[in-house]
């Protein structure tokens, strides 16, 4: 795992430094003058593994700081530890596919913080999770409402249909009467046209009767309906109303338990100004019963959460039509996993676990010591001197302190011999300064027994260290401050990288070699490329000489908004955009590359093209004047396709904008990779980068078409079936005598654009039409 | 759609004495190159699949031809050639088979899609092939061609020409499309480019590429040239009839045309529509 990116908010200088991007080959250095806020940036990364801060890094308007870091998983690295993290679905799968993992170390204003998985689409589905959690209880409330509405309207008309019944029974009875009367009256009636009378009187009776009772009927079965629909709908009132209750509940939780946190936050507080014991006694009292307190309270809290959680769910089961049972197992089930599954802090405090381990270098203060006795070795006593250098040495040289448990004292010797030379070799590799014409120091330690003049320690064991020459065998204190730097920086790192060899590593490193020689500085970059692999390195230098020109895209430069007030932001430049960062910040960069050469006119600030060869700046550079495009372009040949890269880097490191034309042909295609791998701006191929690219056009010749290339250049008529470049090939033309008469024909004004034909014109248009393009980017930017 | 077997019918009228050894041996020889220039021509069952709705009459002056046809198929475009070589017979099929082979590499590495750069590219090969540099002494063979190429989901036909035309027949009207005024070969002046004719196709709109063998047929009463304007109005008569009585209707006129006269050059007319 790589760390390709940061991202530093409201830390000392930096309001927001927006993401930067890290080299891909595990150096960066970080350049710019004094209070720029190169070491705040090596700071705010340290914070952001450890998670303290003090509140120096608090800016004026007390806004609290954020520190993003985003790591690259190496090709073939496994994702099984975050595979087996519950998050929300699809996060998985984005990290998988970006091969990313952005965290955000948030601080807060009691100066506790937070580590959050973070990164555009995986906070979007965070978002989304918790806007469905939130929506859940939203729409259950609603629901709930409506349904306590509904299910007052249902009684309401229960109780009317009630009524009815009982008015429809007393209308029954009445009919029933008036039958019984009309059936006593036809059974005493003797006059038949009374008796028909009384017959039909009973028949509509006998109808009125049938009626009521079907409305009885009808009314008793709407009922019954209506008292089992209103029984269903009482459980989920119940619930409904719990929820509510519960809802409730928690919310007036909150202000309590925010109560709660500021009584131990300010108990907490107030200690530090108290004086006598009594007074601590009393406060030490009161903050257990605040504490207490809180804790009940946060317990309340929890579980009301928790019940909470559930019945919603279930309500929203229930008001589904899902049976009691059914809801209940459902709904414990969903909230289990919601429960299990991790938010983004607890999910980026798992994955923090397992990213690389940073380290904050400040100085390399434990320098080797003269002598130091064993025993202290054994005893692991750090606090004697020189105690750390010396087990940095022991690691170096593949030692245990066992080693030296051995009893052979003719044996031990020669393996000392051995390792002293096997370690000499080693730091000779990468400190290169002879000491007179040809040597070079040696480092030396020795077993050595303390005699009689120490009574104390007589007959123990110590180890006693040299650094060596020729001439001279001197104590490490009796050489130079230099010297020992370097060698204590060489121990560390190397004791640093042979040690815990299994984790993966940050080196912060804050002005490395201040009192080196510029050749020892020279040095110590090549011990950061050899450990490279091994450790990823950020490191801030003010010295050209821990700048590599071969690998400028190494660069961040780090420089004030308003370059003459410290009290002004900071702002950083990765290196593709050097040319934008000042020329006091970019110093050491110009120191290096020899000359400050924004003075100078044949480069431009901006809108230069380098091209391969001298051909093609001929060519190019005379049919640009040809047409009609807008803007200045400035052609720079480089001498040959290989030392395009050299001139790159040479733009770059003087703070030029720049593109590079390149035609398609196997040398350039190496060219292009290399550009990809070790400069800015060439990653992707799209209107960003750098690289203008003619695809199917072996070189600026081909650009003709084959009837201009035959006219306008070689000035014969025979045909050629191949591209114009393999045709200069096959008959060994001159191209730069070639290119040089067609650019002289053009200066002479020997012919106008329209002279081409179509597909030369059309190849030419665009090709400059993609330089314009070029050209609109890098002034917006 | 119906093509001419030329071969058959062509035979016949090889002039060669059955009793001499060498004539039947130069008969034989010249029979099998007619079938291998036979096959190097698109099958029927290609340019059913190309163009649907068309016909070739093809008819050879001898056994083989110096006219030729060509089609193809790329990017979702259909390319078709009619071409003239110089002379007929065995030279003029000598010059066809580096005509079909330049083309078939051509167009295979063109990325261009535009006729007249096709052309362009072709006359580079031939002059490059025959050492044509413009040297007085020098040969000047070469080939008189049409290219369409067809994209018929943008309804747009493409037409580039070396000395030949294309005939469009459209509400009854003739348009005739002039190719550029230079051969496939060293032009008598500088070379310049081709160029481009882009046109819409319409519905019910016929095509028509053909090399000058049709035209410049003797015959007759009074045994003259057929010639372009007759030509030109047999197409427009005929331009409603479908494709394959279009193609008897010219064998029979130039045939009945011809009369007992030799047949003066290759004759080949392609006509396709898109209805």
């Amino acid at each position: 795992m790589h760390l390709s990116g940061f991202k530093i908010k409201n830390f000392r200088s930096i309001v927001d430094s927006g993401w930067n991007t890290l080299a891909s080959d595990n150096i960066t250095a970080l350049i710019g003058q004094n209070e720029s806020g190169k070491t705040s940036v090596l700071e705010a990364l340290y914070s952001f593994y450890k998670g303290s801060i003090s509140e120096d890094v608090l800016r004026s308007d007390l806004t609290m700081p954020e520190v993003s870091c985003s790591f690259t998983l190496a090709e073939g690295e496994s994702f099984g530890y975050i595979e087996s993290i519950e998050v929300p679905a699809g996060i998985i799968a984005e990290i998988k596919k970006s091969r990313e993992i952005t965290l955000t170390r948030i601080w807060f204003s009691d100066m506790t913080n937070q580590i959050i998985l973070a990164g555009v689409n995986i906070s979007g589905i965070f978002d989304k999770t918790e806007e469905a959690k939130r929506l859940l209880k939203e729409e259950c409330i609603e629901k709930l409402q409506g349904f306590f509405k509904d299910h007052e309207n249902i009684h309401v008309s229960l109780e009317k249909d009630k009524d009815i019944i009982s008015l429809l029974k007393k209308e029954l009875e009445q009919v029933n009467k008036k039958l019984d009367d009309l059936k006593k009256l036809i059974k005493r009636s003797s006059d038949i046209s009374r008796l028909e009378m009384s017959k039909r009187d009973m028949q509509v009776a006998e109808n009125e009767q049938i009626k009521i009772l079907d409305d009885i009927k009808c009314k008793e079965e709407s009922l019954y309906k209506k008292q089992s629909d209103l029984e269903a709908k009482d459980l989920i009132k119940s619930y409904g109303e719990e929820c509510l209750e519960l809802l409730d509940a928690l919310e007036k939780t909150k202000p309590e338990l925010d109560k709660a946190y500021s009584e131990v936050s300010e108990v907490e507080n107030s200690l530090a100004y108290l004086k006598s014991k009594k007074e601590n006694k009393a406060a030490e009292i009161k903050l257990f019963a605040s504490r207490e307190n809180y804790i009940r309270i946060s317990r309340k809290a929890e579980i009301l959460k928790e019940k909470t959680g559930v019945i919603l769910i279930l309500v929203k089961k229930l008001m589904e039509g899902k049976d009691l049972q059914e809801s209940e197992t459902e709904a414990r089930g969903e909230f289990e996993s919601q429960k299990s599954m991790l938010s983004r802090g607890q999910a980026g405090e798992v994955i923090f676990r397992y990213l690389p381990r940073f380290e904050f270098f400040e100085d390399f203060s434990s320098l080797l010591p003269n002598r130091i006795d064993l025993e202290h070795i054994f005893e692991n006593n750090n606090r004697v001197e020189g105690y750390k250098a010396v087990r940095n040495f022991l690691v170096v040289a593949g030692l245990d302190p066992e080693f030296f448990k051995q009893s052979n004292n003719r044996i031990l010797k020669q393996k000392i011999e051995n390792l002293n030379n096997e370690v000499t070799v080693d730091f000779q590799e990468y400190w290169q300064q002879n000491v007179g014409k040809t040597n070079k120091i040696r480092i030396n330690f020795e077993l050595e027994h303390y005699d009689i003049s120490h009574s104390e320690k007589r007959g123990k064991p110590y180890l006693e260290f040299w650094i060596k020459d020729q001439h001279e065998r001197l104590y490490p204190k009796q050489r130079s401050r230099g010297v020992r730097w370097f060698l204590s920086f060489y121990l560390e790192l190397k004791a640093f990288a042979n040690e815990n060899s299994n984790q993966q590593r940050i080196l912060l490193i804050d002005e490395p070699g201040l009192s080196l020689h510029a050749r020892a500085q020279e040095d110590v970059l090549r011990v950061f490329e050899n450990i490279k692999n091994k450790i990823q390195i950020l490191y801030s230098t003010h010295s050209p000489h821990l700048i590599d020109h071969n690998k400028l895209h190494r660069l961040l430069a780090v420089q004030r908004a308003n370059h003459n007030s410290e009290l002004s932001e900071t702002i950083i430049f990765d290196a593709s955009h050097l040319h934008s960062a000042s020329s006091d910040t970019l110093s050491p960069v110009c120191t290096l590359m020899g000359t400050g050469l924004t003075r100078q006119q044949i480069v431009k600030q901006s809108t230069n093209i380098i091209v391969e060869d001298i051909c093609s700046y001929y060519y190019l550079s005379a049919l640009y004047k040809l047409t009609a495009n807008p803007g200045n372009v400035y052609f720079l040949p480089a001498n040959g396709p290989a030392g395009v890269t050299t001139l790159v880097n040479l733009l770059t490191g003087w703070g030029f904008d720049f593109s590079v034309l390149l035609f398609d042909n196997e040398e350039t295609h190496l060219i292009i990779n290399e550009l990809k791998l070790n400069s800015a701006g060439f990653e992707q191929e799209n209107t960003g980068s750098r690289l203008i690219f003619r695809e199917n056009f072996c070189s600026p010749e081909d650009l003709f078409s084959t009837l201009d290339f035959k006219k306008y250049l070689i000035k014969k008529r025979g045909g050629i079936s191949g591209s114009n470049s393999g045709f200069l090939n096959n008959h060994e033309i001159s191209r730069p005598l070639l290119a040089a008469d067609f650019s002289q024909s053009i200066t002479a004004g020997n012919f106008s654009i329209n002279d081409f034909d179509e597909e030369t014109r059309h190849n030419l248009n665009d090709l400059f039409d993609s330089l314009s393009k070029r050209i609109m980017i890098s002034d917006e930017t | 759609m119906q093509e001419s077997a030329g071969i058959n019918n062509i035979v016949s009228s090889f002039q060669a004495d059955p009793k001499n050894v060498h004539s039947k041996e130069i008969m034989d020889s010249l029979r099998y190159a007619g079938l291998i220039q036979q096959a190097l021509l698109p099958t029927s069952q290609f340019l059913n699949k190309l163009l649907k709705d068309y016909f070739v009459l093809f008819m050879p002056q001898a056994v083989v031809s110096g006219d030729f046809f060509w089609a193809t198929h790329k990017n979702k475009k259909a390319y078709i050639v009619t071409a003239d070589c110089t002379g007929h017979g065995i030279p003029g099929a000598l010059m066809s088979i580096l005509g079909i082979s330049f083309l078939n590499e051509v167009v295979k590495t063109d990325s261009s899609g535009m006729a007249n750069r096709i052309l362009n590219k072709l006359r580079e090969k031939i002059m490059e092939a025959l050492h044509q540099t413009g040297d007085f002494n020098e040969s000047k063979d070469g080939m008189d061609l049409s290219m369409c190429i067809i994209d018929q989901e943008n309804s747009g036909l493409q037409f580039s020409g070396a000395n030949n035309p294309l005939y469009i027949i459209r509400s009854n009207e003739l348009i005739e499309i002039k190719g550029d005024k230079m051969p496939i070969g060293i032009n008598a002046v500088f070379e310049k480019p081709f160029t481009n004719k882009h046109i819409e196709i319409r519905n019910n709109d016929r095509f028509y590429l053909f090399s000058d063998g049709f035209p410049d047929q003797f015959g007759g009463p009074k045994n003259k040239k057929f010639k372009y304007r007759p030509f030109k109005q047999l197409l427009l008569d005929i331009h409603k009839s479908n494709m394959n009585d279009q193609h008897s209707i010219l064998k029979e006129t130039i045939i009945n045309w011809k009369g007992d006269n030799e047949q003066t050059d290759d004759i080949m007319v392609l006509g396709f529509s898109f209805r």
